[in-house]
């Protein structure tokens, strides 16, 4: 989770530059005020000149230092999305802000000095001496407010450091923005110098400044009695002014001192908590303690190796975790293995046992082959003479069936016959007709003769009767002509029938010489797969045997492997213990990432 | 001929009727191959079979199922009760006895004559 940088940290970072050149003005003014005789008339004018040049730099360099943290500024008011770019960049600004202010601060002040001595100068027309010294001493000022500003902006820096972190700024990428710089030494030499040397000269600046003018005032004095009185006097308040600057000299470097301590050994204060608490064991990834120079270099492989510690305490708690979890699947897989060992057990007992069946069933097999071997080549002797049967029987339906096609002919033939009967018949019937209607037409004629005709008609009956007795045997003829063709039709359909049935017939002895054929191959591939079947079932019952013998080494060894299966699962318990104790040590560390 | 004899008739059946025509009336046989008067109107018997013979009468046909002719040399015509007198137009002509049974005797004209007046009532 992260926090936003809060507003207005870019102007909350440099306000101690802002105090600290008036601060420097104060000290540079009382010094001046009570080391320096001021030309009378001019006193106005310095301060005139002294205030409004104090303002005008303090605002130039102002606004010079929020120049250079535009990016704090943006991502305190919003105005900028605090990616990992911005972030590193506002961080860069950050940990640049105490070296800018220092020499912007050491710029700024004996610049100002030269400007407030030239400015007087030329406003005010004091001595050059005076003006020149006045310059001097701001300058002198310079290197201690530029220290001070420093020192009173470093902490700030810090902390917008730590919450640019806490907003989401990688703390590799600090690690590129603050590089590691062994300057502490050179550091505290400078800040040491500048805090004795300044007041040193001021006050031997002061000290041969008295010294002058007590040799002026005696040297204007021809008395000898009053000058020494003149000079006992200028001496005692030339003592007591040495007194006032030597006390502001020690409170002054006491309290460069004391910032300095403060500010350089702050990080190290927090360096040791972070060592006492990665001392009990709570890591914690990201922690990052801002400093600078070789204590920035500490906390950087601090942190470093916190991470380090915390990628390899998570790697103890996974392999911890990992040799639980493996140890309990042991434990599973060997009471499964030890399960499944028994079971196994069993069931090579029961195949065992099978396999000694097999082997009788194998014998008997192998007899019954042979049995049914011997009936397969009597089912084959008894198929091909079926066959030769078949084939003889389908030779005689194939004359079967051309007899009765013989016969369908005949018949045919004799319908025939018969129709040609029957029309002969049925001209006979018509002659008989004939005749007989002129039987009655010339015995109506011999009636109608009288006496004469009587013979004739006698004759015409008698003929007639025997047109009568033709018609009626041509009826007969007719009739016997009707039964025989219906006789020779049922004949030719019975004959056509038997043609279909014989040709049925042949068609089935030929399907059944064809399945006697297949029977015949069949039964040949029967006995010889018998015979094969014989061989292969002795040489099984063999094999059976052979199995049987292994099968019992199988059993003795599973026996074993149940034996060593129990001891397993007392030793993965005993891991698992193992792996709990390991994954408690593991958690002890704390700090999970 | 002497009142009351007739020689020689030609026996007609027409269905289950009968019938004797004197066979001086009838100029010959012939086979039934042409159009002829059914003489079963005339005893309102049914249409007769269309096989037969027609008897060939004044130079017309009359058709009928069977034919013979009886040369028995007179016979004796039974008259026609007054009952009876104008049936068929005057064609019952009298009965003769002939083979166990009674048959009408029918002049051949009449019976043409009546036939054509019913086909065209």
């Amino acid at each position: 989770m992260t926090t936003p940088l809060p507003p207005g940290r870019n102007r909350w970072m440099t306000n101690p530059s802002t105090l600290a050149a008036p601060l420097g003005v104060m000290i540079a003014v009382a010094y001046v005020s009570s080391v320096v005789t001021l030309p009378d008339g001019t006193g106005a004018a310095y301060v005139g000149v002294l205030l409004t040049v104090l303002v005008g730099f303090n605002i130039a360099a102002d606004l010079f230092e929020q120049s250079r943290l535009r990016t704090v500024k943006g991502l305190g008011a919003g105005l900028i999305k605090p990616t990992p770019e911005a972030l590193t960049a506002a961080a860069a600004e950050a940990a640049q802000a105490p070296d800018t202010t220092f020499f912007l601060a050491l710029f700024a002040f004996m610049v100002g000095a030269v400007v407030v001595s030239g400015l007087w100068y030329f406003l005010a027309s004091p001595p050059v001496i005076v003006a020149v010294r006045v310059g001097l001493v701001g300058s002198l000022v310079a290197p201690l407010t530029a220290m001070m500003a420093n020192l009173l902006v470093l902490p700030r820096a810090r902390q917008v450091l730590r919450e640019l972190l806490d907003a989401g700024l990688p703390p590799e990428s600090l690690a590129q923005v603050l590089p590691v710089r062994f300057e502490l030494r050179r550091r505290l030499m400078l800040y040491s110098t500048v805090a004795v040397l300044t007041p040193m000269l001021m006050v031997a600046d002061a000290s041969l400044h008295r010294s002058t003018e007590l040799l002026e005032v005696v040297k204007r004095q021809p008395d000898v009695v009053v000058a020494r009185a003149v000079f006992e006097a200028q001496r005692a308040e030339g003592f007591g002014l040495l007194g006032a600057l030597g006390a502001a000299t020690l409170i002054m470097v006491v309290l460069c001192a004391w910032l300095t301590g403060s500010v350089l050994g702050d990080p190290l204060k927090r360096l040791g908590e972070e060592t006492e608490r990665l001392a009990q064991g709570r890591y914690q990834r990201g922690r990052l303690v801002m400093a600078e120079f070789e204590t920035w270099a500490a906390a950087t492989s601090m942190s470093a190796m916190e991470t380090h510690l915390l990628d390899a305490v998570q790697g103890a708690r996974d392999a911890a975790r990992g040799i639980g979890e493996a140890a309990a699947e042991l434990v599973t897989h060997g009471a499964q293995q030890e399960q499944g060992a028994n079971e196994q057990s069993a069931a090579l007992m029961a195949t065992t046992a099978t396999t000694e069946e097999l082997a009788r069933s194998a014998g008997q097999i192998s007899a019954n082959a042979l049995r049914v071997s011997e009936i397969a080549r009597g089912t084959l002797e008894a198929a091909q003479a079926g066959k030769t049967s078949a084939d003889a029987f389908t030779g005689a339906m194939a004359e079967v069936r051309d007899g009765n096609q013989a016969i369908a002919d005949s018949v045919v033939k004799l319908n025939k016959r018969v129709q040609q009967v029957g029309r002969i018949i049925e001209f006979i019937d018509g002659i008989a007709d004939k005749s007989d209607l002129l039987a009655l037409n010339a015995e109506l004629e011999g009636h109608k003769a009288g006496a004469v005709g009587e013979g004739f008609g006698l004759v015409a009956a008698e003929m007639r009767r025997l047109a009568e007795n033709v018609m009626t045997s041509t009826r007969e003829i007719a009739r016997l002509i009707d039964d025989i063709r219906d006789a020779t039709n049922a004949a030719v359909m019975a004959t056509e029938a038997g043609v279909k049935a014989t040709e049925s017939g042949a068609g089935l002895a030929r399907k059944v010489s064809d399945s006697l054929g297949d029977i015949v191959q069949f039964a040949n591939l029967s006995a010889d797969a018998m015979q094969s079947i014989s061989l292969a079932t002795v040489q099984q019952q063999g094999g059976s045997d052979q199995l049987v013998a292994a099968m019992e080494d199988i059993n003795r060894t599973t026996q074993k492997n149940v034996e060593s299966a129990r001891q397993m699962a007392v030793t993965q318990g005993e891991l698992v213990e193992v792996s709990k104790e390991l994954a408690q040590v593991v958690d002890t560390f704390g700090g999970r990432s | 001929m002497p009142r009351g004899l007739v020689e020689g008739v030609v026996l007609c059946r027409v269905g289950e009727a009968r019938l004797a025509v004197p066979c001086g009336e009838v100029d010959a046989i012939a086979p039934l191959d042409g159009p002829a008067w059914d003489v079963g109107l005339a005893f309102g018997s049914a249409a007769g079979a269309v096989e037969g013979k027609a008897l060939q009468c004044f130079g017309q046909l009359l058709r009928v199922d069977s034919v013979d002719v009886l040369t028995t040399p007179e016979l004796t015509v039974l008259p026609v009760p007054s009952l009876l007198t104008g049936v068929a137009d005057g064609a019952l002509t009298g009965f003769v006895e002939l083979l166990g049974a009674l048959w009408p005797l029918v002049s051949a004209g009449h019976l043409l004559e009546h036939l054509r007046r019913r086909a065209e009532a």
